[in-house]
């Protein structure tokens, strides 16, 4: 038995870590939206497998001796080639042309069940262990929750050290381990083989030369094609894949003035998994950024002394250097990204007066203490207007409350910087403005319209707020400023009057009408959201969504807008997730659901199966997601802490699921787990983002003790239901058993797309509050004798 | 007897179908110029005609040729894209280009933009940083004899200093600032037209005017976006 728990807990540690690294080569090769795909595909494998089971269920139990190591073997070999396959010509993808060529939706669809198979040949493994020790199923279990756990801790340190592609091979060694661990006596001939074919594959994979091929529209696959273009660093982390690539054209200048006549210095650009990050600044330019001098950024520099400036989200430092070139005394950057902030490291660690901080910049704000003259955001969106892509990611830097938090870490005559690329249709600066408006109201200021300057440039709208109302005197530099770089005045301290400018003229003039609606009354601003068709009201931390824009009632445009060619960039990451969310309803429900149908169910408790099991499904991926969001923003870490309390919550699950083994296992069991677990949900939902909030500035030590005990409550919880379930079967019927981690396997596939959907439309509060209930409908389902 | 079967049957056959197909062709230019770019306000004669006699099909990979005709960008490798025919006429008409005009485009692409200006302007200058591609555009220029462009590999920050000032400027691919060389290289009232927006994501078209000293942009909004309206 022993034996067995130690190989189900290596194909699941091996499991997870593959799916985590799949995740990471997708968000290289093509853009990040595919880990949902990941996650989804991850999933069917377990559905399918719960399926396949319930068909084959007595020729699968017969043989599992023989069957289990062959399946653990399989997988390891899958595992290795997989990505190999999925990266060749005749196969590989590229998601913008999926509209625009049909033969690569059928190459994504290829993808997809290549990835697939190791995850079904190893859940199938895992199911088949569930059926057999069903009476065990407590420890199986356990070693299930807490193998998945060291999987992605795993997973994650090897990313810190070994390049995306040459994982996989990695992985599947361990996979291999878990065979291995299981091999029987008296294996047969087959088994035997198939150990063989797997010492041979692995080592041959590891001479099969080849390199992932990001999508040609990626911003490092352009820059490739430069001429002498040659990538001079590589560096792989958690985060993404890092590299600097150098060539004789590639110069920086972002946004900068049509007055600017001097020459752009040529440098070296950074990636972050093939997409642009910025340029590393020559040594020579740290001290005398002229060009930045010529950026509407610059403006708090030609009207205020600033003695004392945060920089959040640096990246590669263009706001530290500019920052250094007006001879700042204190400088203090934010970074979080680990490679990213190494390279910022490197680029300013000779000057005294800059501190870097290795934190995401609203962790930073909140646990602060210091007053600055100066806080400045990154320009916001891209210069594309795609910012869509990140329509699901989560900003708390530009939440109202990071409005807040930023207000007040400002001195007496401080102020706030913040700039977006111009969109078209316009979304960005109205929501910017919009969240700067509500500041000022939320800070009861009695005359806004003195505190706010706004210019534009060719490209760029840029917003500065200032902490007292700005004098006369600045309002005129800020004039002269935009006069001699021709940038247009937007709002001016000393006018209610929308500058339509004489520099940069718009064709079309809504945008100036829209933002005089922005700043008039809560009616007519109220209004305006209403009527204007994407979404431009400010986000909150708990819907934290900033680029997301699209309404429900304006998907069937954009959808009808891809038919004609265009606009697949704009707010495509929501409509993926949707897309995703359809697509994995269809076809989970005919891989898992469907075939369950062919053969008949005979069961008193159909019902009860299928709510309960469905039930914990369902709820269970609802409260990861929520975790993640929380402790991502207690940690200052994303990546980090997403792992951290994606192992905690499964090691405490397991941990729950080996204390259901010493359970008595009652229908009245069944019934007050979920509904005790609805009830602490219930209470996190309200107390939770309170404590953590209190919490953020104690000690990192601390810190950890805090949230071991706040995901290890409702972990613990969390990791009885299934293995209770799945015993009270064994005992009743367990014929029901296959079924019942099908059910299970189908909900938790559909329930990742669905948890960012409600957490988009709702916020992270109620979709707890929906996982509380979903829990305590499951127990209601255990409530009576009958159904 | 192969070759009277060739002679008789196949032959005949061939010719009947590249006549057809050219013929199916030119439908389809008279069509996309009718319906996707007069219908959306794109008046100028001379720009009319040009679109109406460039060969869009052959300046889109072999795979995608049924489609060249269609309202929308097409990929044609490394990255990049012929443009949707509508933004190559709009941002023709833009550049008033006329017979005694000299044109610089920076980003040759397929050569079709090119094309489309040499049947406007007296002489056509385009610059492409990517070898392969401009090598291709070149030669598919000169087969389809397109006479008065030249075409050069280069860095297109630099614009073509030898044939300046241009009366018109034609930038394809949209970058995150405008080459002081390139204002430079405009003559004193001229044009300059950028796209700004991702591959397949045109969005928006600058121009740019050169006055004197003074350098002003107008940002020109695309009918694309007005169906976006939500109702009341």
């Amino acid at each position: 038995m022993f034996r067995t728990n130690l190989a189900i807990g290596l194909i699941s540690a091996a499991i997870i870590a593959f799916q985590l690294v799949l995740m990471q080569i997708l968000s290289y090769i093509q853009w990040y939206h595919f880990a949902y795909m990941i996650i989804s595909v991850a999933l069917l494998g377990f559905g399918a497998a719960g399926t396949f089971l319930t068909v084959f269920r007595k020729k699968l139990q017969r043989n599992y001796a023989l069957i289990f190591p062959l399946l653990l073997f399989i997988t390891g070999i899958l595992m290795s080639i997989v990505v190999i396959i999925a990266n060749t010509e005749t196969v590989r993808f590229d998601s913008l042309l999926i509209f625009h060529d049909f033969r690569y939706a059928g190459r994504l669809v290829a993808t997809y069940f290549i990835f697939f198979l190791p995850f079904f040949t190893g859940a199938l493994a895992i199911g088949m262990s569930f059926l057999k020790f069903a009476g065990k199923i407590g420890k199986i279990y356990f070693s299930n929750l807490v193998g998945s756990g060291i999987g992605g801790i795993i997973a994650l340190l090897l990313m810190q050290f070994v390049l995306p592609q040459q994982l996989p091979l990695i992985i599947a060694v361990i996979a291999l381990a878990g065979g291995f661990v299981s091999f029987p006596k008296n294996a047969g001939k087959l088994l035997q083989s198939v150990a063989l074919v797997s010492i041979v594959v692995l080592p041959a994979v590891l001479f099969i030369p080849y390199k992932l091929k990001p999508s040609e529209y990626k911003d490092i696959s352009k820059t490739l094609l430069l001429p002498d273009a040659t990538v001079e660093y590589e560096k792989s982390s958690p985060y993404g894949l890092v590299q600097v690539v150098s060539s004789p054209v590639l110069r920086y200048a972002p946004g900068v003035s049509l007055g600017y006549r001097g020459t752009f210095s040529v440098q070296k650009a950074v990636f972050n998994n093939g997409n642009w990050n910025g340029f590393l600044i020559p040594a020579t330019d740290r001290e005398e950024t002229s060009i930045l001098d010529f950026t509407p950024q610059s403006l708090p520099y030609q009207i205020a002394k600033n003695e004392k400036v945060l920089i959040l989200d640096a990246a590669t430092g263009e706001n530290v250097a500019l920052a250094l070139s007006h001879n700042v005394t204190e400088i203090v950057a934010t970074e979080a990204n680990a490679a990213i902030f190494s390279l910022l490291q490197h680029s300013f660690a000779t000057y005294d007066q800059v501190k870097l901080r290795h934190t995401l910049s609203r962790t930073f704000l909140v646990s602060d203490t210091s007053g600055y003259q100066l806080i400045e955001l990154p320009v916001i969106g891209s210069f594309f207007g795609n910012s869509g892509l990140n329509a699901v990611e989560s900003h708390f830097e530009l939440s109202i409350e990071a409005f807040h938090d930023m207000w007040d870490r400002l001195a007496d005559n401080g102020m706030i910087s913040v700039s977006c690329w111009m969109d078209y249709p316009v979304r960005n600066a109205y929501r910017l403005l919009a969240v700067i408006d509500r500041l000022l109201k939320e800070k009861k200021i009695k005359h806004p319209e003195k505190h706010i300057i706004a210019i534009r440039s060719w490209c760029a709208v840029a917003f500065f707020v200032n902490k007292s109302e700005f004098s006369r005197n600045q309002e005129i530099q800020a004039q002269q400023f935009c006069n001699d770089m021709m940038f247009d005045p937007l709002l001016m301290p000393g006018s209610t009057a929308i500058d339509t400018g004489s520099f940069n003229v718009l064709q079309d003039t809504s945008f100036f009408r829209n933002i005089k609606r922005l700043l008039s009354s809560e009616e007519e601003k109220n209004a305006f959201f209403k009527e204007y068709p994407y979404r431009i009201q400010p986000v909150t931390d708990n819907r934290p969504f900033f680029f997301q824009h699209i309404r429900w009632s304006g998907i069937q445009q954009v959808i009808s807008s891809f038919r004609k060619g265009g606009l697949p960039f704009l707010e495509l990451g929501y409509l993926l997730v949707l897309f995703t969310f359809v697509q994995i309803l269809f076809i989970a429900g005919f891989f898992i659901i469907v075939p369950l149908f062919f053969k008949r169910w005979k069961s008193k408790d159909k019902f009860r199966v299928f709510f309960y099991f469905s039930g914990i499904g369902l709820a269970y991926m609802f409260v990861e997601i929520v975790f993640i969001q929380h402790f991502t923003f207690y940690f200052g870490q994303a990546i980090y802490a997403a792992a951290a309390s994606i192992s905690m919550l499964l090691i405490a699950s397991g941990l729950g699921s080996y204390y259901s083994v010493f359970l008595q296992i009652t229908k009245k069991i069944l019934f007050l787990i979920p509904i005790i677990i609805g009830v602490v949900l219930l209470i996190y939902s309200f107390l939770l983002p309170t404590v953590l909030s209190l919490t953020i500035g104690v000690a990192l030590p601390l810190k950890i003790f805090i949230s071991i005990v706040l995901t290890g409550i409702p972990g613990f919880l969390l990791g009885i239901p299934f293995p209770a379930g799945i015993k009270y079967l064994s005992e009743k019927r367990q014929a029901d058993i296959p079924r019942a981690w099908a059910f299970n396997g189908y909900f938790s596939v559909i329930s990742t797309a669905l948890a960012t959907i409600i957490a988009v439309e709702a916020g992270y509060v109620l979709l707890l509050l929906i996982a509380g209930v979903t829990y305590a409908l499951a127990g209601l389902s255990y409530s009576r004798q009958k159904n | 007897m192969k070759s009277s079967i060739i002679l008789n049957f196949l032959l005949p056959a061939i010719v009947c179908s590249t006549l057809y197909g050219q013929g199916n062709y030119e439908k389809q230019r008279d069509d996309m110029v009718i319906h996707q770019i007069k219908a959306r306000g794109v008046n100028d004669k001379n720009t009319l005609n040009a679109m109406k006699k460039v060969p869009r099909h052959l300046f889109v990979p072999a795979g995608y040729r049924s489609k060249a005709y269609d309202d929308r960008p097409l990929p044609i490798g490394y990255g990049q894209t012929i443009s949707q025919p509508y933004i190559v006429a709009y941002m023709t008409e833009l550049l008033k280009a006329g017979a005694e005009s000299t044109v610089l485009e920076i980003g040759t692409g397929s050569g079709y933009q090119a094309a489309v200006l040499s049947g406007i302007a007296e002489k056509v200058y385009t610059v492409e940083i990517i070898e392969e591609l401009g090598l291709a555009a070149k030669k598919r220029l000169k087969t389809l004899n397109y006479k008065n462009v030249e075409v050069k590999i280069a860095d297109g920050y630099d614009g073509w200093k030898e044939h300046a000032p241009f009366d018109g400027i034609i930038v394809t691919a949209a970058s995150e600032y405008i080459p002081p060389p390139l204002i430079e290289q405009l003559k004193d009232g001229g044009r300059m037209i950028i796209p700004i927006g991702s591959p397949f994501n045109v969005q928006t078209l600058m121009m740019v005017t050169k006055k004197g000293d003074k350098i002003s942009t107008k940002n020109m909004m695309l009918v694309r976006f007005v169906p976006f309206t939500r109702k009341k």
